[in-house]
């Protein structure tokens, strides 16, 4: 557990505190705790931070209420640090950036990841659109935030990186924010990776900003961000792309598609107008993954789609999509999709095998995972002998020039009733 | 993140940033480099090719007003997207081997292109010059006005509270900017 001297409870009058497995007691101020009973931020509460890890690993069954608490708790910890450095202006910051903090997964969708991408590729949105539209459509939000003298499009500038105060925006959004350093923690805990962890404190102690303006860490703790980096590497591979769990991500996301084609409900949006309407009637706070499993029971039970009803029963029973071929590999280049010989062999596998399995039998996956910001543009800097600012990726004998910076993941899944039978016929062609 | 089921018989999931209308931008980038002149005085290794990358699709998108997909925060060095980090090693590729000199651009794109165009030539008569350092003045300068949140009063103050940059450019490049009305 991370318990550290908390430094800004004498700087922000709290009313409340929550026990939380990673951090210890986290304190509320007024706003905070009004925003956290309000039901649209309860909502989070049904929606595991990861999906659905917990069918791999038992334990990963915490939240994005929990998960929100401690980006909030870790930005009150740094804020409060550059605020003796003279880096974050007032005290008043520290609570707007808490408070963006804990907003910043307010629109989440069910079943968290496995679900955005739907949205992201449908409609264009993503949870930071769907948090911004919740922000400044749900009047309990809204209204908590106007009465406290916070202006909701201030938030959900922070949340977009359009705030004036470029630090600020780095806070929130860069190699090193808040929100990476909570959920790695919480993350490997749950799962128990113990290789996940990271050293907060080191980080904290040791962060500062360069001459220019960005985040940066003094080379006496160098070795923590390395640790962060290297953590990071190994949560990729396994926790957050975990062939298993990446199979039942996508098992998810297929019913949900099947879901808005054969089901009607307000909780299945099919418009950017739509998740407005929701926001603002406070619909929303029904649209978790209870709500899905629910409906998801329904659609079993009616039986209107055969398809659909075929891949609720592999979800349920844990019989989802297995890996048939996974050509995933680490690589110091962003992925060349059009000229890849893996997704290339890939895609002749699946014309092979039509007419053995059925297209809702089998799912390929691409994805290119940037493991570390190498432009050092933005780059997390090192303050170098107190004096020269230069990006991590440049420090000569740091661990993270070795650093493979992408991870390229290729593969290829088929459902478990039919993968034996595929796995049998690319045998005999040798693939 | 963008998803891109290029089949939708078959559960296929690109969770790629390379997608769609993002493939468009290597070509509409290298035409502005080449058209400019700003590709003969920079190497595609160098921080001011990324640079300049990053301000050419941040204008495409805001002068131009074309939807490429990319967001883009403000830093330090002013508009950046991170989506566009995939895009360098495929934008150098192109501009190398020549592989846009076919390149065919739609109406849409094309006039997103002479409004950029517009602009960089009314900067490069105020200044005298046209470089990376006057790309990224220009950016910043049209980010503070029409992005940032809250808006500031004067982005030129703005921009000088926060950067160590000579006032004179930043005044003149203000002053174009402000004849084309891409502010109001």
């Amino acid at each position: 557990m991370i318990r550290f001297a908390f430094r800004e409870a004498s700087r922000m009058h709290s009313v409340k505190r929550i026990y939380d497995e990673v951090h210890g007691y986290i304190e509320l101020s007024e706003v905070e705790l009004k925003i956290v009973e309000s039901t649209v931020f309860q909502r989070l509460r049904f929606i595991k931070q990861l999906a659905a890890a917990w069918y791999v690993y038992p334990g990963a069954t915490h939240t994005r209420f929990s998960h929100s608490l401690g980006a909030m708790h870790i930005m009150g910890l740094v804020a409060s640090r550059l605020i003796d450095l003279g880096y974050v202006h007032s005290v008043d910051d520290v609570q707007l950036l808490r408070l963006a903090a804990l907003l910043h997964d307010i629109g989440h969708t069910p079943f968290s990841h496995a679900i955005e991408p739907f949205y992201k590729h449908r409609l264009g949105v993503g949870h930071e659109d769907l948090s911004k539209i919740v922000i400044l459509e749900s009047s309990s939000i809204r209204e908590v935030l106007s009465s406290y003298g916070y202006d909701p499009k201030t938030i959900a500038a922070l949340l977009e990186g359009r705030y004036r105060e470029p630090l600020y925006n780095q806070l929130l959004s860069s190699d090193v924010d808040v929100d990476r350093m909570d959920y790695l923690l919480r993350d490997a805990l749950h799962t128990g990776v113990a290789y996940g962890s990271i050293d907060l404190q080191r980080i904290i102690a040791t962060l500062v900003v360069d001459g220019e303006g960005n985040l940066a860490i003094l080379d006496k703790g160098i070795d923590a961000l390395e640790n962060f980096y290297l953590a990071r590497l190994h949560m990729y591979r396994t926790v957050y792309y975990h062939k298993t769990l990446v199979g039942y991500e996508m098992m998810l996301r297929k019913i949900y598609e099947y879901m808005n084609d054969y089901a009607e409900d307000p909780l299945l949006p099919k418009s950017r107008e739509d998740i407005v309407r929701i926001a603002r009637s406070g619909e929303i706070v029904l649209w978790h993954d209870d709500w899905f499993l629910g409906m998801m029971i329904d659609m079993y039970r009616k039986g209107r789609c055969r398809e659909l009803k075929e891949l609720i029963e592999a979800f349920f029973s844990r019989k989802g999509y297995k890996v048939v071929v996974d050509r995933s590999r680490f690589d110091m280049n962003p992925i060349d999709i059009e000229g890849d010989r893996d997704i290339v062999v890939l895609r002749e596998i699946i014309s092979s095998v039509k007419g053995r399995v059925e297209p809702h039998q089998i799912a390929l996956f691409v994805d290119d995972i940037k493991i570390l910001d190498e432009d050092p543009y933005i780059a997390p800097r090192v303050i170098v002998d107190g004096r020269a600012s230069v990006p991590i990726v440049d420090v000569e004998n740091s661990v993270v020039r070795s650093v493979p910076r992408r991870y390229h993941i290729k593969r290829l899944y088929v459902i478990s009733s039919r993968w034996q039978d595929v796995k049998d016929y690319l045998a005999v062609r040798g693939l | 993140m963008l998803v891109l089921i290029l089949d939708m018989k078959v559960v296929e999931m690109i969770v790629l940033d390379v997608a769609q209308n993002k493939s468009r931008v290597d070509l509409l980038v290298v035409k502005l480099l080449r058209d400019t002149g700003v590709a003969a005085t920079i190497s595609t290794d160098s921080m001011e090719f990324r640079v300049a990358v990053q301000k050419f699709v941040y204008l495409l998108q805001v002068v131009g007003g074309l939807d490429l997909g990319f967001k883009f925060e403000w830093l330090s060095m002013g508009p950046y997207s991170r989506g566009l980090q995939n895009h360098y090693q495929r934008i150098s590729r192109t501009l190398v081997s020549n592989a846009d000199s076919v390149a065919e651009f739609n109406d849409v794109e094309q006039s997103a292109l002479d409004a950029v165009k517009r602009l960089l030539s009314s900067l490069e008569k105020s200044v005298a010059r046209l470089d990376v350092k006057v790309l990224e003045i220009a950016a910043s300068l049209i980010m503070l006005c029409r992005d940032v949140y809250p808006k500031p009063l004067d982005p030129v103050e703005e921009l000088m509270m926060r950067k160590n940059l000579p006032r004179e450019d930043v005044v003149r490049i203000w002053s174009a900017i402000d004849k084309l009305s891409i502010c109001r």
